[in-house]
């Protein structure tokens, strides 16, 4: 069995370029790619993924922390980066969507460890809904439903098959409906 | 969390009920339109986030960069160990029997000498052991018309659709059986072609060619095109040069200049469409304008690009224009041309713009007619319908029953790509059915079922200017990579074993969890298709032959034609793992409508990943990296018995092969230690007069640097009648950091490449809109009427291309070009494209 390499856990695969397989290290390309670049990309970069972030975990704070940790985790790849903002945004939501399993243990006993910081201006049951649902399915409906991104490439984003994101989705609309609808 | 109980609302007992998954076509439960409500919901929680809080500096993201990287090094022992044992497990466990449903014909192991674990040292195989079936499972049959057309899709769709549509173990359904890449590529297979054909090596020409017009202070034949693969076929590019004009593309804008003497003026520009329109978003999140490329023949150009764009009039909803909330659920994958009128070269027009379905492959030119290949998902956008009660056999039997009700109601229009003419895709113009883009009679598909998606090459007369489609001939599947000689054109198609449904849904049964990350598939059902075709002058491209070997093709420079003899690198290995098993070169010849194979060799690199292979008349040449790097000579003289004829191992690699002369192989890549990390651009010449025994003649280091060359080949430039090669370096360490180009002058015979000089392109700082002002990259604040003062810490701005013209050297950067001298490589003029503030 050979699980497809995700970015928040192991080296990504980063195929075309340098090419990281292989236990090759491009360490030093990355940092000779150009700083300059970099840093644009980051100050362009960092909010849409903060936002990404954000409503994946429904926590500012938090969003903040994952998405500096990918962007560590590009930065190190950078040399042999082709596609720094797929890469990017697979890094975020794979990160929330751990952050995210890790604090589901807390969920029960202490609710409101989970909104910390939330601004409740106005009650809200769909994302309150969100909040309900399993990690991986939330990010797969922000994936869907914020970034706009099709199936094919929600599967790239969360290592997974394309018939799991379908039911992912469906699942997760299914629940939503049950939820804010009954 | 569990499995969600169904409810009593949504599923009385016994009396299964199904549902549209977009809660567009509902069949019998009333849809409340919450993906609406949910896209709504989360575009307004996230400006939640906005606008109170910066980016923190970003050295401290490059802080937790370093902590990583020393975590990383730390595991790398161990999991390289680990990466051999997977693969060894891997290779030994049996092959058949080990998937269900429908497997290709030919057996699981077709070339006969794929994944044989512990087979010593590299060796040939002659002829006889390809299994003759192969060629005739993928060759191509045409469709007499739209009617047998849809008689077979249906017959095979409905093989294949399941209760969540084509949801298969190896979503390869839909995806019309292609190859899930990982980040590599944006879409499936087609996608990585163009990202891959950026890292290549293959047989180019050893001087450059170009369509040349009217005459000039420069002589037409000391013009240099940028690097292609093959002579006298010109590709895509982001500037083309002739004699009197050099034309740019470069973050959206098309840029002319026009060449006084040796020396280009700026002469005008015209902004292509920006994807700013509720109809159209970018591919990839990034900078839309990063995928465009340009074709020139005569005073016409054609832009390449792609964008999602609406498919149709929006749903009857409000518009969500609003940048990243968008919802894109109606956008499909398209690929735009957009014609540009260059007659006056100050005042370039935009003329006509094509929006095909489909993803952007790959483009070539010859004598002025583009081949634009297109590949097409067709499948994804049927109606399908899910069960109301995941893992309830009633249920998903009802799903499948309605799901192949959907696939029956499916017109011609939903397996054909199709096109659409208009500048703007008004919800006018959308209102209106587009044209289908490839006539059945042009339509073939495989013998053995490959995959729903449709690869189409498209014909354009750039020269008259035209961008509209004609003389398409389509291929039932989905577009690997693309190779063409001036007289032919080579497809492959890259699929995986198909499943046909078997009645049962994995992982949704109720009462189990949802599937865990996915298996990809063995590598061993990852088999490639190749199509040839006739390219004539003008007309039609007409379907010759095909073959088909099981592995991956390394990248569209694993292909070459000499002799009438087809030559394909591919890799035999998981796509998806840390490590790749092995490497083969196969030799085909057309015969009798088919490509039937005449030889291999393999054992080439095992456990070890490809990083480029090159075609030089009768010898191949293949570096493989691990810790070293094995630069391989393969025999091809004669095809049946191909062997490897040399091996010289090195510290580090070459990303790119590139014939410098008889018998001279330049090759830039990375140096690396002993331990495999890398160290820096390292730029060699080998001498290969002997394909026995290679040699490493010369080599220049520059430590902690890359070259874009080692992605894209079309950086590289080698000019024969001076025999300079142009080499672009960034390099980010040291005193005077190079962020250039070095030019090498490489004689025949020398022992050595000589360092000619460096070019090095002046930054230009970036500009903001007047009136707006804006931060850019190094805390550098722009006013407010555009102008930015130089950066702090002027280094040069990285070198995009390096072209000939006349006896001076052109190189690109953001900012514009820098002229120097061809013989010294002395700077001479540096022009802005644009304008001074």
């Amino acid at each position: 069995m050979r699980a497809r390499t995700r970015p928040s856990d192991q080296d990504p695969v980063v195929r075309p370029g340098g090419g990281t397989e292989g236990g090759q290290e491009i360490n030093a390309a990355a940092q000779a790619h150009g700083s300059d670049d970099f840093e644009a990309f980051y100050l362009a970069q960092w909010q849409p993924m903060v936002r990404l972030a954000y409503l994946a975990l429904g926590s500012r704070e938090r969003a903040e922390d994952v998405v500096q940790d990918a962007f560590a985790r590009v930065h190190l790849r950078w040399g042999a980066m082709v596609q720094p903002v797929a890469y990017l945004r697979a890094a975020v939501v794979n990160a929330c969507r751990d952050d995210g399993r890790r604090l589901a243990r807390y969920r029960h006993r202490e609710p409101s460890l989970l909104e910390p910081e939330a601004v409740e201006d106005q009650p809200d049951e769909l994302w309150d809904a969100l909040s309900r649902l399993a990690p991986r399915q939330r990010a797969a409906l922000v994936l869907r439903y914020y970034e706009g991104l099709q199936e094919p490439e929600i599967a790239e984003a969360l290592g997974v098959r394309r018939g799991t994101v379908k039911s992912l989705l469906h699942r997760a609309i299914q629940q939503l409906r049950e939820e804010i609808e009954p | 969390m569990s499995p969600n109980a169904p409810s009593a609302s949504d599923a009385p007992e016994n009396e299964p009920k199904v549902f549209d998954a977009s809660g567009a076509m509902d069949t019998t439960v009333s849809i409340s339109g919450i993906e609406g409500r949910l896209a709504d919901s989360l575009g307004r929680r996230a400006s939640d986030v906005d606008g109170t809080r910066a980016a923190p500096p970003v050295a401290r993201v490059m802080d937790r960069s370093r902590q990583l990287g020393a975590r990383r090094q730390a595991l790398r022992g161990a999991v390289s160990v680990a990466a051999v044992l997977v693969v060894l497990a891997l290779l030994l466990v049996p092959r058949t029997g080990d998937r269900p449903g429908g497997d290709v014909a030919g057996g699981s192991d077709a070339t006969g000498t794929g994944g044989v674990a512990g087979v010593d040292g590299p060796r040939g195989d002659g002829a006889g052991r390809a299994a003759p079936n192969l060629a005739l499972a993928s060759s191509l049959q045409p469709f007499g018309s739209c009617d047998d057309f849809l008689g077979w899709v249906r017959t095979e769709a409905k093989k294949r659709v399941g209760p969540f549509g084509f949801t298969s173990r190896d979503s390869s359904g839909s995806g019309g059986g292609f190859v899930e890449d990982s980040f590599s590529s944006g879409r499936g297979g087609a996608r990585s072609d163009r990202e891959q054909s950026e890292n290549q090596s293959r047989l180019s020409p050893l001087d450059q060619s170009q369509t040349r017009y009217a005459t000039s202070p420069v002589d037409e034949a000391s013009v240099s095109g940028t690097n292609t693969e093959e002579v006298g076929v010109d590709e895509p590019d982001i500037i083309k040069a002739d004699p009197r004009r050099v034309i740019t593309l470069l973050n959206g804008v098309l840029t002319t200049y026009s060449l006084d003497g040796v020396t280009p003026r700026l002469a005008g520009s015209v902004k292509l469409p920006t994807f700013d329109s509720s109809s159209m978003s970018p591919v990839r999140g990034g900078d839309p304008s990063a995928e465009l490329s340009l074709l020139l023949a005569g005073d016409r150009a054609v832009v390449l690009s792609e964008a999602y764009v609406a498919s149709g009039p929006p749903p009857g909803q409000a518009d969500r224009s609003s940048g990243a909330s968008s919802y894109y659920g109606r956008q499909v994958r398209t690929t735009i041309l957009t014609g540009v009128d260059l007659t006056d070269l100050a005042a370039p027009k935009l003329t006509e713009t094509v929006h095909i379905t489909g993803s952007y492959v790959s483009a070539r030119v010859v004598g002025g007619k583009a081949r634009v290949v297109v590949s097409s998902d067709t499948a994804t956008d049927l109606p399908f319908l899910y069960p109301s009660i995941s893992g309830d056999k009633a249920s998903e039997d009802a799903a499948v029953a309605a799901n192949q009700r959907v696939i029956d109601n499916a017109g011609i229009e939903r397996w054909v790509p199709t096109y659409r003419t208009g500048s703007a895709l008004t919800t006018e113009v959308l209102a209106k059915p587009p044209t289908p883009l490839v006539d059945c009679a042009n339509a073939r598909h495989p013998t053995e079922f490959a995959g729903f998606g449709m690869v189409s090459v498209v014909s354009l007369d750039v020269a008259a200017g035209s961008v509209t489609p004609v003389d398409t001939v389509g291929v039932v599947a989905t577009a690997d990579k693309v190779y063409a000689t001036p007289e032919h054109l080579y497809m492959s198609t890259t699929r995986v074993a198909a499943p046909e449904y078997d009645g049962t849904t994995p992982g949704t049964t109720v009462g189990t969890v949802l599937p865990g990350p996915s298996t990809p598939n063995p590598a061993e059902s990852v088999r490639t298709a190749i199509h040839k075709f006739a390219v004539p002058v003008s007309g039609r491209p007409e379907y010759r032959a095909s073959g088909e070997l099981t592995g991956v093709l390394l990248n569209d420079f694993a292909l070459s034609e000499h002799d009438g003899v087809l030559r394909a690198a591919t890799t035999h290995a998981s796509l998806y793992g840390t490590t790749m098993a092995e490497s083969y070169v196969t030799t085909f010849r057309e015969d009798g409508g088919a490509l039937k194979q005449l030889g291999q060799v393999g054992g080439l690199g095992r456990n070890e990943q490809i990083q480029s292979v090159r075609f030089v008349g009768t010898v191949g040449y293949v570096v493989t990296f691990r810790q070293i790097d094995p630069l391989y000579t393969i025999d091809l003289a004669d095809p049946v018995s191909p062997k490897v004829a040399g091996e010289l191992k090195l510290l580090g690699y070459s990303a790119y092969l590139h014939p410098v002369g008889p018998g001279r192989l330049l090759g830039i890549g990375q140096d690396a230690t002993a331990q495999g990390q890398t160290l820096g651009t390292k730029i060699s010449l080998f001498d290969v007069a002997d394909p026995a025994t290679p040699k490493e003649l010369s080599t220049t280091t520059v430590p902690m640097s890359s070259s874009i060359v080692e992605q894209d080949y079309r950086a590289f430039l080698w000019w024969g009648p001076t025999s300079l090669a142009m080499v672009p370096v960034r390099q980010a360490v040291g005193t005077d950091p190079l962020v250039g180009a070095i030019g090498f002058r490489i004689e025949a015979d020398a022992p050595a490449a000589a360092e000619v000089g460096r070019v090095v392109n002046p930054i230009m700082g970036l500009w903001c809109p007047p009136g707006v002002g804006c931060v850019v990259p190094g805390g550098v604040t722009c006013a407010a009427n555009g102008e930015c003062p130089p950066p702090e810490n002027p280094i040069g701005d990285p070198i995009l291309r390096s072209v000939v013209v006349g006896d001076g050297v052109l190189t690109l950067s953001a900012g514009g070009l820098q002229a120097s001298s061809l013989a010294t490589l002395a700077p001479r003029a540096w022009v802005p494209n644009r304008p001074s503030i």
